[in-house]
């Protein structure tokens, strides 16, 4: 590989140079990676649909009060072949969401750990081998 | 002669006065947050006074270093896809002083969230290697590209050959685009991402003597190259996926392409005008790769065409499946910064 020595802007799309390399959302745009999250409650809906996949879970919050969060996971077909299927999650299960909290303050967020109340993990990759390649 | 030697010298008395008292030095690091240097990584100082822009990149230690910036308030930026924007605005350079500004870059610009990019990167890293086997072709002779491709992470991450040299315009878009976040990105509103052979998502080529199509599981997206030796339409309205035609150049199928509309990104972040005329030479040398030389030609983007290489493989064991937009939230929830 070779640079300029007055390297223009566009070198760093020399390394990153496909498409669709960066999903269909840019995850920097609608959630804050320095506001992590962790909730804890019931499936209350899942949409298994595109262009990404979200359940719903009913939270309570210190006071007791129930809010219902908007949980965000890849598209099916990724999380087919990872392994889940429409029907992983079911209403009613407990689960626990690690993630971050969306930007604009809503109750939304992603997901980067599903972890059910016996301790599964329902999600089969790991954070260590999916950094993208450098 | 001698008032000329005194001419030159107190000439050189000026510049180096001017060198004294009108530029200072702007050095540090570029790194990770775990303090992991980070080498060829553009850096930028934006004088805010004239608009300037002056660049370097950093060395194998992670370091850069600006000799010579005139004295003044800058902008310090490094806009790599891969990592946050970085941006530092009021920053003061002072003349004859050195300034130091050391950069850490956050990689959480994907996220991690569950089933998205790295995990499908991660997952497409394990595949097997493709079936080996002669070319297969069609009863006329010629290659049949059908099959499920895939292209590997590794090529995703090395298909362009040299960087692009961007009119100043797009050059612009594409800083305002990275430091956005790249939330306008078109597949973020479902529409399609405009590649028919190489990207993150499985492609399924169906050919036919008279036409080539081929399915992107993505933003659904079937891309038509007709080889029935029609010509492009006089009437061509700008498209999303533009107009194809495919001639022979023996084994070799090149496609032509045009027609297109501005609104696809290239190369992520690149914008293009309507002119924009592609060319892609297809190849397969064997059975389990697809070789694609894809030539971007757009004066009023690019200042010399620009050519990206990859090769798929096959995926026989893959099946595209179906993705139609139905829940897209994303736009009532995306905020710039």
């Amino acid at each position: 590989m070779r640079f300029k020595a007055n390297i223009s802007i566009l070198s760093l799309i020399f390394l990153v140079s496909a498409w669709p390399a960066f999903g269909h959302h840019s995850f920097a745009a609608e959630y804050d990676a320095d506001k992590p999250v962790q909730v804890t409650g019931m499936v209350t809906k899942v949409e298994w649909t595109n262009p990404h996949a979200r359940f719903y879970v009913d939270v309570k919050d210190d006071q007791g009060n129930i809010e219902n969060w908007n949980i965000e996971l890849g598209p099916p077909l990724i999380l087919k072949r990872l392994g889940w299927r429409h029907d992983s999650l079911k209403i009613g299960d407990q689960v626990t969401v690690a993630g971050y909290s969306a930007k604009d303050g809503s109750k939304m967020a992603n997901a980067k750990k599903v972890t059910l109340a016996d301790g599964t993990s329902i999600f089969a990759g790991s954070q260590a081998e999916s950094k993208p390649a450098q | 002669m001698r008032s000329l030697a005194v001419a030159i010298g107190l000439c050189s008395f000026c510049f180096a006065m001017y060198g004294q008292t009108e530029f200072g030095t702007l050095a540090g690091s570029v790194a990770k947050a775990d303090h992991t240097p980070l080498a060829n990584l553009p850096v930028e100082a934006k004088n805010v006074a004239t608009g300037i822009f002056y660049k370097t990149t950093t060395s194998p230690k992670g370091e850069y270093k600006f000799a010579q910036l005139p004295a003044g308030t800058y902008e310090v930026s490094v806009l790599m896809l891969l990592y946050r924007p970085f941006l530092r605005k009021n920053f003061a350079v002072a003349a004859g002083q050195p300034a130091h500004l050391d950069i850490q870059l956050s990689d959480d610009a994907f996220g991690n969230t569950l089933g998205e990019f790295p995990s499908l990167l991660a997952l497409f890293s394990k595949r097997p290697p493709p079936p080996a086997g002669p070319t297969p072709r069609m009863p006329d002779g010629k290659p049949d590209f059908s099959g499920v491709w895939m292209t590997p992470p590794a090529v995703l991450f090395s298909v362009l050959l040299e960087q692009p040299e961007l009119q100043p315009w797009a050059e612009a878009l594409v800083r305002e685009r990275i430091l956005n976040e790249i939330k306008d990105k078109p597949s973020a509103r479902c529409w399609p991402d405009g590649e028919p052979f190489v990207g993150l998502f499985p492609t399924k080529i169906v050919q036919t003597p008279t036409v080539l199509v081929s399915l992107v599981e993505d933003v659904i997206a079937a891309h038509q190259v007709f080889l029935d030796g029609r010509a492009h339409p006089s009437d061509l309205e700008p498209g999303w996926l533009g107009h194809s035609i495919g001639k022979w150049d023996g084994d070799t199928l090149v496609i032509d392409a045009v027609g297109f509309n501005d609104k696809t990104w290239l190369f992520v972040v690149v914008p293009h005008t309507e002119k924009l005329h592609q060319t892609i030479r297809l190849r397969r040398p064997d059975l389990g790769h697809l070789q694609i030389e894809t030539t971007y030609d757009d004066p009023g983007t690019f200042k010399k065409p620009v050519t990206t290489k990859a090769v798929d493989i096959l995926a026989p064991d893959e099946e595209i499946g179906e993705v139609l937009c139905e829940n897209n939230q994303y736009s009532e929830h995306v905020s710039a910064k």
